[in-house]
Formats: C-alpha cells, structure tokens, sequence
C-alpha cells in the first residue's frame, strides 16, 4: 500500500483535473464540493483495511492468544468488494437524495487508491481484485513498494499547488 | 392511512441496506481470513508435520527484524514472532524491514528458515513515519470536513464546505 499523503494528494489531483469550474454560488471555497467524500473514499480502504490489521499484528507479538483469523479479516476493506460495500454503509450517513452521489464518491475514491497501490511490486501475494470469486492476484510492478517516499516530495508541493491555484481561479471567477 | 408514513420507509430502507451490506462484508472478510489462516503453505502449516514439509518455500514478505544473534543468524516477526533465520546479519538492526524466501529446515526439533532470497527495505522506516503523518492529518482535517445536520428524518452528514449558505449559520 501507498501512504495516507499520497493517497490523499492523488485524490486531490484527480478531483483538480476532473471537475469542471465550480460555480460561485455552489461553493465557498470554491473547490469542487465532492472533494472531501472522494478523498474519505480514497482514506477508508487503508484507514480500515490496514490500520486495525497492523495494530493486531503488533500487539499479537505481546499476546499470542489473538487468532490470526482477526488479522487477516481486515484485508476485505482493502479489495473491491469491500470497498463497494463499504460505500454502501457510509453513504447510508448521507440524506436519502444525496446518498447515491456519496456513493459514487466514496466509491471512485477507493478505487482510485487500489489503482495507485496497483502500481507498486511486492514479494508474495498481489491485489485480490476479484474476490470472493478468484484468488486471482494482480499488481503491475511498475514501482517499488516504499517509491512513494520519493514522490511524496514532488506529489505533495504539487497538490498543494495545484488546489491553491484552483481556488484562487474560483474566486477570480466569483 | 394504512402506509406507513415515507421518512419512516426511508430510515427502514437505510438500515435494510446497511445491514444487508453489513452481513455481506462480514461473511466475505470471514472467508477471506479463513482461506489466510488455512493456506497450504507457511511457517505454522510446516510446524504441523515438520519432517514432511522438509524443504518446502517460505515467502516472508515486509517481516521485522526482532532479534540479531550472530553474524549469520537473525529473527524476525510478523504473524509468527522471533521466527529463526539462518542467513547474513550483516548491516541488520532489529526494527529493519525485510521480505524473504526460505527454506523450511525442522533441523532435529529446532526449526529453522534457510533464507534463499533477501531484499532488505531501506526506505521502509520513513515510509511508516509518512504513513503516521497522513493518518495524523486524516483524522485532524477529514472531519472538519463534514457536518451532521438534523432534520425531520434524522440526522446525516454533508460536507461542510458546501454549507453554509451565504448569510446563514455555520455548519
């Protein structure tokens, strides 16, 4: 897996290049106003799917009565299906007209982050993407697993800059 | 008179929907970890009949180094902790990250993994400090980016920059 900032920035840059100019009265800042959904839908598949599996992790080092059974349920928040699902569940905390759009967000938003983790090489096992149906596992190789260190440096001056700019166009245009 | 009224369909649709899709996550994440925790490979699956599995393939990918013994003997840990490797130290520290492929050697009750394969992860230390500072600034700024509002049919969430309108309360 990527990092949370590079997730996040790749979520930022899509929605940048994506989304057409925001209308002044739509918007306060000017930003395109599913941003912050799609860059939650970008977060939930590591901040669910990793973080609770890590923690167990360590803390079976200290406790080795926990079933390795809890450490590996997690990886589900991490595969399509249960980033599908998961879109499902959170957009049900929106009201009923918005729900679909939130959807759609939260969706697109993590599979944008297994796009961008798609691209990195591991030893072992890749991406499930088409489970519960196949143990079928894919990832492209095309960069190291710990690169985004060194993107991060460009990736994120870049962002800033970018969504800077952006806003700065939307109030020129307001 | 005899319809239930529509918010009330609206918040049993919601919660059929959250609970189907709940169930469903639940069943799948459950057969996932029990496909995992039943592979027909790994450390623990060569423990349960050790001199069979002489020799098999071990894959130990993003493992810690907990442990430096000798020059030519480390640990480390990830679902199994302080797991015995015979191979080069030189350079490791515990806390390092490496991936591995091993050999299985129950070597006379004393099981050991014969490394074949090493790729130590220089980079991996910074990469977890990235991964604490984005999750950091997740938590602190995602939430200030929504606002739970409340009407007749509950409560629910919207993003707060699209709220408030000009002139009227902040979100």
């Amino acid at each position: 897996m990527a990092d949370l900032i590079t997730h996040s920035c790749t979520a930022l840059l899509w929605k940048v290049a994506t989304v057409g100019p925001v209308t002044p009265s739509s918007s306060r800042w000017r930003l395109p106003p599913t941003l912050a959904t799609f860059v939650l839908g970008t977060c939930l598949p590591d901040l669910l799917g990793r973080v609770p599996a890590m923690g167990l992790l360590v803390a079976s080092w200290q406790f080795p009565q926990i079933p390795s059974w809890t450490i590996y349920f997690w990886s589900v928040f991490h595969m399509p299906v249960g980033i599908a699902l998961t879109s499902v569940i959170v957009a049900q905390c929106w009201r009923a007209g918005e729900r679909a759009g939130a959807f759609r967000q939260l969706l697109g938003g993590g599979m944008l982050h297994v796009a961008v983790d798609l691209l990195q090489t591991h030893l072992g096992v890749g991406y499930l993407l088409l489970f519960p149906f196949s143990t079928w596992d894919y990832e492209m190789g095309l960069i190291g697993s710990e690169d985004t260190v060194k993107i991060v440096p460009v990736l994120l001056p870049l962002t800033v800059g970018l969504c800077l700019w952006r806003w700065g166009r939307g109030r020129a245009a307001a | 008179m005899f319809n239930p009224p529509r918010a009330g369909r609206r918040v049993s649709s919601r919660r059929s929907v959250t609970a189907v899709a709940a169930a469903v996550l639940l069943a799948t994440g459950l057969y996932y970890a029990w496909i995992a925790d039943d592979a027909q490979e790994g450390w623990r699956w060569c423990l349960q009949a050790p001199e069979a599995r002489q020799g098999s393939e071990l894959v130990f990918p993003l493992w810690t180094v907990t442990g430096v013994d000798d020059p030519h003997h480390y640990r480390i840990s990830g679902f199994v902790k302080d797991l015995p490797v015979d191979g080069d130290s030189a350079g490791l520290a515990v806390g390092d990250t490496v991936s591995l492929v091993a050999t299985f050697d129950w070597n006379g009750g004393k099981p050991i993994a014969h490394q074949t394969y090493f790729e130590f992860h220089r980079l991996r230390a910074w990469k977890e400090r990235l991964g604490v500072i984005g999750f950091v600034l997740v938590a602190i700024f995602l939430p200030f980016c929504f606002v739970v509002r409340r009407d007749a049919n509950g409560r629910w969430l919207a993003e707060r920059r699209a709220w408030p309108e000009p002139g009227g309360r902040s979100g």
